[in-house]
Order: structure tokens, then C-alpha cells, then sequence
């Protein structure tokens, strides 16, 4: 499974403070399955620097069971994050961020091409040449990741799980 | 995605942008002629003055409430509307002018961009640049971004922006959205549909299609895929040229002079002429109308028009007034106290096309070239500063502005003097 994002660390809870994003809104991440620590959840964590935004992401993501806000300057919420990111802890956290988008990218190119190409044979009517040149780009929706695929003047907004599958 | 942006109530918002002390003060701007209210700030609308509501209606709770009330300023609005749009072009590849207060932009070439904080950073740079608070509306479809921009207003007043990016946020959108409410929807069509145990949009959308196609019209066919996530309103980034043109205003004060209708006709026929001409386009037949006031039945009541073919398509200024004014003389009479009095402009084609006549003793070439040439001297210069005589100057009939705030950003006269 494609995990782009970053591992969550204590030391950014400072970061995001002196930086003023102290909403996180957090939902359950399945892209970071790992066979080894079967046992841990992993959660998503999304910061932003007012509480209406992260309200809306909250109220996008409302059924998942591990859905909330936490404020970084309230000291029981701090305490819990500190408490889930202790290796003890029965969660791993990440960070819905990105240390380069150009890796990314690469990432994407070499791994889901042929993805992608089946994708779009099977579920639209684009017929593409082999020659042709398909760049796609991801999008982060409120924790979940898509697909966009561009020709002409046509767009495409696909779960990236749909594009896993094909 | 399409974001619907819209400034809150524009006009309200304008005349606070040079007056700060109206701030958490209830103000009203009034239509043409002190008509009505038009824009009403919050606290206004918590003393509930409707939109609409004509101005002696609500004098009580005017005078009561100590509520400031503006005539219209339309110099002003349009000013600070352009440079409201001006701002949001510096986000997005493209967008569509809707009205003077509210603008659809393009984001679907914005990769790699977190489109709520693109929305929240509009907003502020609106407000920062021009001094004028917006909510943002972003969504799958047009008619699904006016109903986040209204959704914004409404349920995320905190920060005034919503994008309704996933099916539960469009899903908890529509819930709370009722029909009435939906852009494209009407009151005859709120009301059957009502009728038909359909109350919310997310009703509707769970309406059998073939149901819709039976009972509805295309546009609401239209509609119903847009409200599924499903673009089907095009884009209009450049407006679509007129069919019809129509320039009328009512007298400031009734009128009973020919002289002085006359003047005001002239000007309007020749507002259309300028209308035409920005649209690169002419037009085949004029209508001239004139009515007296309806609502008071003291007076005699007189209301008449005529059509009038034209020779040969036009949209030169001189030619138009003098068709409007041959209308005018057919049709007015002495003795009434009128009201009101236009020039709509009809069959209209593009300049180019147009059918020339063998009678025609118009130089049709040199009245292009002075009409362009009065266009831009008009333009550099300012509005009207180049008429026909016959347009005058006095205009007795102009509208009333009792309430009228000064051309803060139009006129070097009336811009404001900070004392340092």
C-alpha cells in the first residue's frame, strides 16, 4: 500500500504550537498496515491553525471511530498525544504531510503506472495510446487520498484505493 | 472543484469600508429612488427588516433603532466589486463574474493544493487588500458551491468556508438545504415539490429519475445532476452577448414637462446605444414606453409604448435617439404626472452582420469612428463627458439619493482627507 505521509513525533507538537496550528483532527489510517505490530492502530493526524477548518475535517470524517480534535494548548489533550506517541503506546501516529512532493511523485510514476493505465481502460471510455503520457497527481481530501487524472480537458478524481485494486 | 465566492452584504459592506464607525451599527442601503431595502447588515436583519422592504415601511424601527440608511452608490459598489474580483483572479487560473458581489472560480487545475486553506486564505487576502469580508463555498459542482457558500454563511460562521469535498459533508449539506432554498429553484417549484413530500435537497436527490423527467423541466433535470455531484452547468467565463436590451429607471419626482421626459429618454436611448456598442452589436427594432404611477389613484393613469423598426440596424447614439424621440412623440400626451419612461432595444445582431439598406443616406462609416472616438475620450475622461446636446444636462428626473455617500475611489473631489 502507498503510505506517503510522515511518522508523527514528539518534537513537532512544539513546532506546531510556536506555529499556531493547534488543531489536529484525528482519523483511523489504514494505509500503514504492518505486519509486525499487527496490534497497533494507526491513526491521522491533520493540524490546522483554526478550529472551524478543523471542525469541518471532523465533521467529513465523523463516523470513523477514531475521529477528534485534539488542541495542542490543552493540557489533557497534550497529555494523550504524548501518552499514544510513547512506543508503548497501542497507536502509531502520522502526520498528514509530505517531506517531498517530488518523490511522491516518482513514487507514483514507477509503482502505479500500470495501475492507472488498467484503471482508466476498464472504468472509462479514455482510450489512451501506449505513446501517451499520463501524469497524474495526488490529492489529500480530508485524510484520504485521490487520484487525479488529467486529458485534455477532462479530470478525474479516483480513491487511490480503487487505483490499488486495479 | 468550483468555489461560489460572495461578499457579505455587499453594499453594507461598502458603505463601512469609508465609515468604520457604522461597525456593529444596524445599516441598511436602499434600491434606486430610496426604494426599498436591498443589503441589511446582520444587526439590521435581527430587527427584522426584510429584504425588500420599502423604506416608509420600516421608518419605525429606522427612527427607533437609530439605523443608518444609504441610498445606492453604484460608483462605488462596482469600484470596490472590481477589485474585489481583481483579488481573487491572483488565486485561480479562471473564474466567472456571476453578479457585482459574487464570483465562481476554477480550481480544478490546483494540484498538490489543500483547497480549504485556499479558500481561507481568499478570504483574508479579501479582506486585507479590500477591506470587504466574504464566505466561501466550495464544492463538485456549481450548484453544490452555492449551496456551501450558503452552508458557510450559515453553519461555519466562524471561519466562512466550506468545502464539501465528501459524500458525508454534501450529504450533511443537503440535509439541512430546503428546496426553496436550492439555486434554480423557484417558488411555483418549491411548492410542488413540497407537495410531493420532497423538503430537503437530499430529498430531492432521492427522487426516481424518471420521476423528474416526467414532472420537471430540463433545467431541474439539469439541477438534479448537479446536486449528485454531477457538473452540468458550463462555464461562462466571458458573458454571453444580450438578447435583449433594456434601459429604464423611474423619475426621481413625477414628471409632466415634455421637455424633461424628453431628456431623460434621450439619455436612455443612448445608454443602450453604449450597451450595444460594448457587445459589438446592433439592433433591428426599438420599443419607447411611458407609464404614470399605478399606486396612486388619485392621479389620471396613462401607460403606452410602441415599436419601432429600425431601417437599418444600428447602434450609433444619435440614430437611436432620434428613433426613440419620433416614438416619444407618438405616444406622450400632456397632462399626466409620469412616473417612468425607457427604451428597450430589440433583434439584435453583431455589428457586422447587419443588412444594409439602399436607402440609406447615413454615413455609417464616420459615425463609427466618431462613436469610437466619443467611447474613449468617455472612457479616459468619465462618463457622459461627451453627449449630444440633446441629452442635457440639468436632469430634473435623476433619481433620488437622499442618503448618498460620497465617490470615495471615483472622484479626486471626494476622496478622503486624513488629517496626520
Amino acid at each position: 500500500m502507498f503510505q506517503p505521509f510522515e511518522l508523527f513525533k514528539i518534537e513537532y507538537i512544539n513546532r506546531l504550537i510556536r506555529m499556531d496550528k493547534i488543531y489536529l483532527t484525528t482519523q483511523t489510517y489504514n494505509r500503514s498496515f504492518d505486519h509486525f505490530e499487527a496490534t497497533k492502530t494507526n491513526i491521522l493526524l491533520t493540524d490546522y491553525d483554526q478550529l472551524g477548518a478543523a471542525q469541518i475535517h471532523y465533521s467529513a470524517v465523523k463516523h470513523d471511530k477514531y475521529a477528534s480534535i485534539i488542541v495542542l494548548t490543552n493540557p489533557k489533550h497534550k497529555a494523550k498525544i504524548l501518552e499514544m506517541l510513547h512506543t508503548d503506546s497501542e497507536y502509531t501516529l502520522y502526520w498528514a504531510m509530505v517531506k517531498s512532493i517530488d518523490e511522491v511523485k516518482k513514487r507514483l510514476d514507477l509503482k502505479y503506472k500500470d495501475n492507472i493505465r488498467r484503471y482508466i481502460m476498464k472504468q472509462t471510455t479514455w482510450r489512451i495510446d501506449a505513446s501517451e503520457a499520463i501524469r497524474p497527481s495526488l490529492q489529500v481530501i480530508y485524510g484520504e487520498l485521490f487520484i487525479i487524472l488529467k486529458r485534455g480537458n477532462q479530470t478525474l478524481r479516483v480513491k487511490f484505493d480503487d487505483i490499488e485494486k486495479a | 472543484m468550483y468555489a461560489l465566492v460572495d461578499c457579505n452584504n455587499f453594499y453594507v459592506s461598502c458603505e463601512r469600508l469609508f465609515n468604520p464607525k457604522l461597525e456593529g451599527r444596524p445599516v441598511i442601503v436602499l434600491s434606486n429612488n430610496d426604494g426599498c431595502a436591498v443589503s441589511r447588515s446582520d444587526e439590521a436583519k435581527a430587527l427584522g427588516i426584510e429584504m425588500a422592504t420599502p423604506a416608509f415601511m420600516a421608518r419605525e424601527i429606522i427612527e427607533k433603532n437609530n439605523v443608518a440608511v444609504f441610498s445606492s452608490n453604484y460608483t462605488l459598489y462596482g469600484d470596490i466589486s472590481d477589485r474585489v474580483m481583481k483579488t481573487f483572479e491572483s488565486f485561480v487560473p479562471r473564474l466567472e463574474i456571476y453578479s457585482i458581489d459574487e464570483a465562481f472560480l476554477d480550481m480544478h487545475n490546483l494540484d498538490y493544493t489543500d483547497l480549504l486553506e485556499l479558500g481561507l486564505q481568499i478570504k483574508k487576502a479579501v479582506k486585507k487588500n479590500v477591506g470587504i469580508p466574504v464566505c466561501v463555498g466550495i464544492a463538485p459542482t456549481k450548484t453544490l458551491a452555492k449551496m456551501a457558500n450558503r452552508y458557510a454563511k450559515k453553519h461555519r460562521k466562524n471561519i466562512g468556508v466550506h468545502w464539501a469535498a465528501n459524500e458525508h459533508l454534501i450529504k450533511e449539506m443537503l440535509a439541512v438545504t430546503e428546496v426553496g432554498d436550492i439555486w434554480g429553484i423557484g417558488h411555483q417549484y418549491a411548492l410542488f415539490l413540497k407537495r410531493n413530500g420532497f423538503n430537503t435537497a437530499l430529498d430531492l436527490i432521492s427522487a426516481p429519475e424518471e420521476w423528474i423527467r416526467k414532472n420537471m423541466t430540463v433545467v431541474v433535470q439539469r439541477l438534479f445532476n448537479e446536486l449528485k455531484g454531477i457538473p452540468a452547468i458550463a462555464w461562462e467565463f466571458k458573458p454571453p452577448p444580450k438578447k435583449n436590451i433594456c434601459t429604464s429607471k423611474s423619475f426621481g419626482k413625477l414628471q409632466t414637462k415634455k421637455e424633461d421626459i424628453k431628456e431623460a429618454l434621450s439619455n436612455y436611448a443612448a445608454a443602450c446605444a453604449l450597451k450595444l456598442r460594448n457587445q459589438k452589436s446592433c439592433c433591428r427594432s426599438i420599443n419607447v414606453f411611458l407609464q404614470t404611477n399605478l399606486h396612486r389613484t388619485q392621479d389620471k393613469q396613462y401607460s403606452r409604448s410602441i415599436t419601432i423598426d429600425l431601417q437599418t440596424p444600428t447602434n450609433f447614439t444619435g440614430e437611436m435617439i432620434t428613433y426613440a424621440i419620433k416614438g416619444f412623440d407618438i405616444i406622450f400626451k400632456e397632462g399626466y404626472n409620469y412616473l417612468k419612461c425607457g427604451v428597450m432595444a430589440f433583434d439584435i445582431v453583431p455589428d457586422e452582420k447587419i443588412q444594409a439598406s439602399l436607402f440609406d443616406k447615413c454615413d455609417r462609416k464616420k459615425n463609427k469612428t466618431a462613436m469610437e472616438a466619443m467611447d474613449k475620450i468617455n472612457v479616459c475622461l468619465g462618463k457622459e463627458i461627451v453627449r449630444l446636446s440633446v441629452q442635457g444636462f440639468e436632469k430634473r428626473y435623476r433619481l433620488k439619493t437622499e442618503y448618498l455617500s460620497s465617490h470615495f475611489t471615483t472622484d479626486m473631489n471626494q476622496v478622503l482627507k486624513v488629517k496626520i
